[in-house]
């Protein structure tokens, strides 16, 4: 089945979507939130990836005094292999992004009343529809949830067995992709019994 | 009916060109009373035929009779009304360089009188009982360019006011489309099961491996394509409704923005329009520029404002109605993921695959 399968196909669908979906809707508070999202993507990923002041170390000798240990050894021991090791950082790695955006979302929300005002002073403050400049921020926007989804396709390979040596983008994408490695390189480094059950 | 005894007929395009000729005809039109005009029209001849045929074959009838008889009837019946109107005109005089007002005096400056173009009929004011004379047709028209500076000046007001009312509407507005919004979600979830099911599942590990027949084979893949493609048109329905608000909100507050730069300007003029009045013999260009602007804002208003209304009071219906096609794609695709989501299950479960 799978040498019908396309990766390309899917993901310059999956690029064309939030283009789209960029130039309905397009405004500046919509590309700050989105820098907000990166930059704690960065805040997340950097400690981790390169365990900045052994913080990795430190969250995985943590993770049994919160019972996270026991829930992981629920887990089948299929998917608990070196091999997977990874994709579960990387999965780590967003959730906690995700959290930490909610709650600078939440304090914008509390003390950022600076938006409010300017809209209030001047009414067409950022609020003006522009299709093209939303396509172009939808370009980058993009690109960067298309690395992400590679780097989820490259970790989820040793489940599915993809065979993706056909697909253009795949391989140009191992071949320009550092923190795929890093994320490789910081889940070799962990206390691995710990993660493996 | 004393004041329309004097009224003439005039041909605009042998205005100005042979006023002898003008003058001529004029003189030889000669209406006792109302009804009498009435009896002479020529009702034969469509008044939507060139001027300048009319002219050329019938330079020796009555100008009037260009006229079938409903249409002078009509005519008549506009001119009292018309002469009425003017009795009533505005008091302001366009006239003082300081602003000041005095009761602008009908009788003297013109009565009412009638342009006959190629075009067709049209009504206007700048005749005197002693034919055209270049002091009274500057008067009017600069009595008239008065009032549709006046008249643009309100309008324009008027539609800024409207605008932002309109978009205090939409920001109060609470139509949300649930339904839509359930099928979007409900598909998320869908999806997000059957890519679980094809990647992890042990039931879909043939499919992994790439063991199965090709029959099976192609049936996947062309299910794993079709969701795919619907999600993503289902991903920007979903999108398109949500923010159609911004984006109308956004169309309206350009409107705004482009009034209010308008309504700049006129008063700018306004400053000048006083001496201008005075010093010009035509009517300046800067305000036919900008009437004829506000014309095209008006149009533009009327436009957006039957969207925004349909959108803000008239509910649902009317805006499914204005996106009929989109919506039917919309659940087409919707049906399109159950239906594969169902296939696949149902495959499982009768183990044909």
């Amino acid at each position: 089945m799978f040498d019908l399968f396309r990766l390309d196909v899917l993901l310059a669908l999956f690029v064309i979507v939030v283009i789209i979906r960029s130039a309905f809707w397009n405004q500046r508070r919509i590309g700050v939130q989105f820098l907000t999202f990166l930059i704690c993507l960065g805040l997340v990923g950097a400690p981790l990836l390169f365990n900045l002041g052994g913080v990795l170390d430190l969250i995985v000798a943590q993770l049994d005094a919160f019972g996270v240990v026991w829930f992981w050894n629920q887990v089948p021991e299929a998917y608990r292999t070196i091999q997977l090791t990874p994709l579960w950082l990387l999965l780590f790695t967003v959730v906690v992004t995700w959290i930490l955006y909610l709650i600078v979302r939440l304090f914008a929300l509390l003390f950022g009343g600076k938006e409010r005002r300017k809209y209030k002073k001047n009414p067409h403050y950022a609020t003006v529809h522009h299709p093209l400049l939303g396509i172009l921020f939808g370009a980058l926007r993009a690109v960067v949830l298309a690395y992400l989804v590679l780097l989820f396709v490259r970790f989820t390979l040793p489940l599915t067995q993809l065979d993706l040596s056909g697909d253009f983008v795949y391989q140009f994408y191992l071949q320009i992709d550092v923190v795929g490695d890093l994320i490789s390189d910081a889940a070799a480094g962990m206390p691995f019994p710990v993660f493996g059950g | 009916m004393k004041a329309l005894d004097k009224t003439v007929l005039l041909f605009e395009l042998l205005l100005g060109t042979d006023m002898a000729r003008v003058n001529e005809k004029i003189d030889q039109i000669h209406f006792s009373d109302f009804y009498g005009r009435v009896v002479r029209v020529v009702p034969t001849l469509a008044r939507t035929q060139l001027l300048a045929d009319v002219v050329e074959r019938y330079h020796h009838i009555d100008l009037y009779g260009i006229l079938s008889i409903q249409r002078a009837l009509e005519v008549e019946q506009e001119l009292v009304e018309l002469d009425r109107r003017i009795r009533l005109l505005p008091t302001i005089n366009p006239y003082l360089a300081d602003g000041g007002e005095r009761p602008y005096e009908v009788k003297t400056v013109g009565q009412v009188g009638v342009e006959i173009s190629a075009q067709g009929m049209r009504f206007d004011d700048f005749v005197s009982h002693q034919g055209v004379l270049a002091r009274h047709r500057n008067k009017v028209v600069k009595l008239k360019a008065f009032a549709w500076y006046k008249e643009a000046k309100r309008g324009l007001t008027e539609m800024i006011d409207d605008s932002k009312l309109m978009l205090q509407k939409i920001r109060k507005a609470k139509l949300t489309f649930k339904s839509l919004g359930f099928q979007y979600v409900f598909t998320s979830i869908l999806v997000v099961g059957v890519v679980v099911f094809l990647l992890f599942f042990p039931q879909s590990e043939a499919y992994r491996l790439g063991t199965l027949n090709w029959l099976p084979r192609t049936i996947y893949t062309g299910i794993v394509y079709g969701i795919a493609v619907c999600y993503g048109f289902l991903s920007i329905a979903h999108h398109h409704y949500k923010t159609y608000p911004f984006r109308m909100a956004s169309s309206l507050r350009r409107n705004v923005a482009k009034q209010q730069k308008l309504s700049d300007t006129l008063d700018e003029i306004s400053e000048t329009f006083e001496r201008q009045l005075v010093q010009a013999t035509k009517m300046p260009r800067k305000i036919t520029t900008s009437i004829h602007k506000v014309a095209v804002i008006g149009e533009q208003r009327r436009h957006n404002t039957s969207e925004l209304i349909d959108y803000v009071y008239s509910e649902k219906e009317f805006y499914f109605e204005r996106h009929r096609a989109f919506l039917v794609l919309h659940n087409i695709a919707f049906a399109g993921i159950v239906l594969a989501s169902v296939a696949i299950v149902m495959a499982q479960i009768l183990q044909l695959l």
